[in-house]
């Protein structure tokens, strides 16, 4: 909805993308130590995930 | 034959040569697609700026058609039409090809070149001004409709203390991109309205309206305008033309915004497919296995593909 209503915003949808990489990380490692499998490789693999999201979503945003 | 198809099963199919995960799904092999993802943002950066003139934005605006848009939001806001002015209309032609010379993206430009005296140096006295810029749309109607989404835009647009406005649409080469520039300037000059026929007016002053001074100044006071949208239409005024039609002719151009965001749907539908055949084979073979969970991967690529499709091209200022 956000990412609607500023769409000409090029600083408020970064902070849109960022925001939801970050929040993804987080949901990743707190979901893993609740279920108590979370290992460095499982943090490695959300972070990494993150990373991509955030990467594509700013390409596209900068790239306007 | 054999070989490939096992190397394929070892990129996409969890099996003891992957460790359970396919090799694409790895982290080191994401790394390389988002490698290759910057890489290809940078060829399209640097491509334009190397003399390979294959991409820009292809546009297609008429001022007049920008003016009439702007006289219907203002008419929906109940507030009365703007009269066209040549001598505005020669300022803001002024701004945008004194960006595209200079590449920059400013109100102000980067020589502290304040906005209103371009007003000035098309003999425009104003007592009120203001300015929107736009760049990389396509249409009058989506480049309106981004300022009137813009609430700083939108009181420009609709302040009842303007009653003239020139537009230019302005294409040229942007840092080493060809781009279409949209310059509005809205003004309200001394001596009633006659800028048509003679040079003097307003000048600008970014996303706010300048104080009434007795003289024109170089230097006018910004102050936030005050609006009264009435709900009350008032009749939408088609005014002047413009002495310069501006003809935008389109162009077969590639967009560096449509090329982004066709790379990037490829990649995420690439990867959620792969994902996919994951989630299928371990919940086939029943493989349990240490690591993230696929369906969240799956749901966040996922957003952030609605969020590629949904966006547009174009910004504002």
């Amino acid at each position: 909805m956000g990412f609607t209503f500023v769409s000409y915003d090029t600083g408020f949808r970064g902070a849109i993308i960022i925001a939801s990489a970050v929040s993804y990380l987080a949901w990743g490692v707190i979901h893993h130590y609740l279920h108590k499998d979370l290992y460095f490789v499982v943090f490695l693999e959300y972070l990494i995930i993150a990373f991509f999201g955030a990467v594509i979503g700013l390409s596209l945003i900068f790239s306007s | 034959m054999v070989d490939y198809a096992s190397k394929l099963s070892h990129l996409f199919i969890p099996g003891y040569s992957n460790n359970h995960k396919a090799k694409v799904l790895h982290p080191e092999s994401i790394l390389v697609i988002i490698f290759l993802v910057i890489f290809s943002q940078y060829l399209i950066q640097t491509f334009p700026k190397s003399g390979v003139r294959v991409l820009g934005y292809a546009a297609n605006i008429s001022v007049d058609e920008i003016i009439r848009l702007t006289n219907q939001k203002r008419a929906d806001a109940g507030v009365q039409s703007l009269s066209f002015s040549a001598t505005l209309a020669s300022a803001a032609k002024a701004k945008g090809e004194d960006m595209l010379a200079k590449d920059y993206w400013a109100h102000v430009a980067p020589d502290g070149t304040e906005p209103w005296k371009f007003f000035t140096d098309a003999g425009y006295k104003y007592r009120y001004a203001g300015e929107n810029l736009a760049r990389d749309f396509s249409s009058a109607s989506t480049t309106v409709d981004a300022w009137n989404a813009s609430p700083s835009h939108k009181e420009n647009m609709l302040s009842g203390k303007y009653d003239e406005i020139g537009v230019a649409v302005v294409e040229g080469d942007f840092n080493g991109v060809d781009t279409t520039i949209v310059v509005q300037l809205f003004g309200k000059g001394y001596g009633d309205n006659i800028a048509q026929a003679i040079p003097t007016s307003s000048a600008v002053a970014g996303n706010a309206n300048t104080v009434p001074t007795s003289m024109p100044t170089a230097f006018p006071t910004k102050v936030l305008p005050t609006l009264t949208p009435s709900s009350t239409p008032t009749p939408m005024v088609i005014i002047a033309k413009s002495g310069t039609p501006p003809t935008t002719p389109q162009k077969t151009l590639v967009s560096p915004f449509n090329t982004t965001k066709g790379v990037s749907i490829v990649t995420i539908v690439f990867l959620m497919a792969v994902f996919t055949i994951d989630i299928f084979t371990v919940s086939r073979r029943k493989i349990a296995r240490v690591g993230g969970r696929a369906f969240a991967h799956m749901a966040f690529l996922g957003m952030i593909l609605i969020i590629i499709i949904i966006a547009r091209a174009g910004q504002i200022l």
